[in-house]
């Protein structure tokens, strides 16, 4: 009985020996990479950066719309602008309502019935050079974008409202450039330097030079 | 913020839904004799206004009008005498407003709409 034990365990000892240098001996193939079904995103086309900073602007505007139409919306809303007058219709994309239309370049506009939106222009460092003069020019180069949208939002009130109440276009922008930089609305201080900037320009100062 | 001014024989119902519809193109010939007495070229050859460049197409001419506090006179002048020889309509169309000649100063008319006061 002993002696079949005996020969039983040393079989199997064998045996697990043979199986070890068997697996040793005989190497899997490396895996191969699995391939995916469907090409996994595609990379967008290169684009040319054009290099008109409005031209940039715009194309910067429509790449990332939904971001700054979210962020028009919110900083209207945070400075106390009524919600029937954030946002018009954008014949650009179909008449869509909205408050970001990024095919336009002069910073913001205002529609019938005062409604306010901002446009590719707050992205455009360039947009006030160089007729506006130098301090207008490098404060708003050198603003954040936080303070271009306010300062758009504070002058398109004023001039949409006066503009609603039936003044002229021009004398309605005239008066959003003197008042725009006291505006109650809570815009922020750096919003205020660039409006005050433009309210202290003196046009045809640059004209001398 | 910054008004462009657009000169052209538009439809001015379509201006007050921001849009620029052409009913029939301007006369070219008189655009370029005006911007040859009243305007001049930047460096890239492009006509401009008081320095500010001018976009001619689709029927149309268009040129930066107010920007913050500058107020461009050669292109209110240039408006002025393009309506008056060719009828065509002066318009804001970004601010869907139709501007009437008496809201331009021009060169040497009085302006009838006036810079409010600083600090009102």
């Amino acid at each position: 009985m002993d002696a079949r034990q005996g020969f039983g365990r040393l079989f199997h000892r064998i045996a697990a020996a043979a199986r070890r240098w068997a697996a040793r001996l005989h190497r899997r193939p490396p895996e191969e990479p699995v391939l995916p079904q469907r090409p996994a995103r595609p990379f967008a086309r290169a684009e040319p950066i054009p290099a008109d900073p409005a031209e940039h602007a715009v194309q910067f505007a429509q790449d990332w719309y939904d971001r700054l139409e979210f962020h028009s919306r919110r900083r209207m809303r945070e400075l106390e602008i009524p919600a029937h007058r954030i946002g018009a219709y954008d014949i650009d994309f179909d008449f869509r309502h909205a408050a970001f239309f990024p095919k336009e370049m002069s910073g913001g506009a205002h529609s019938p019935g005062a409604r306010i939106n901002l446009n590719s222009g707050i992205l455009n460092p360039e947009l006030f050079a160089p007729k506006s003069g130098p301090e207008v020019a490098t404060s708003w180069a050198k603003g954040r974008l936080r303070d271009r949208m306010d300062a758009i939002i504070a002058h398109e009130d004023i001039e949409g409202l006066r503009v609603a109440a039936g003044e002229e276009l021009k004398a309605a922008h005239a008066a959003a450039v003197a008042l725009a930089p006291d505006t109650p609305r809570p815009i922020r201080e750096g919003a205020r330097h660039i409006l005050r900037a433009i309210r202290e320009h003196e046009p045809g100062r640059e004209r001398g030079r | 913020m910054i008004h462009t001014l657009t000169m052209g024989h538009l439809d001015p119902a379509a201006v007050s839904r921001r849009q620029a519809i052409v009913l029939r193109p301007l006369d070219m010939d008189v655009v370029h004799r005006l911007l040859q007495e009243l305007g001049g070229t930047d460096e890239q050859g492009r006509p401009t206004l008081d320095g500010v460049p001018v976009e001619i197409g689709a029927g149309t001419v268009a040129c930066r009008w107010l920007i913050g506090g500058y107020c461009n006179r050669v292109a209110e002048e240039f408006a002025l005498r393009l309506r008056q020889e060719t009828g065509c309509v002066l318009a804001d169309r970004e601010h869907s407003c139709v501007i009437e000649p008496e809201q331009l100063q021009g060169l040497n008319r009085q302006a009838t709409a006036t810079r409010e006061p600083r600090g009102r």
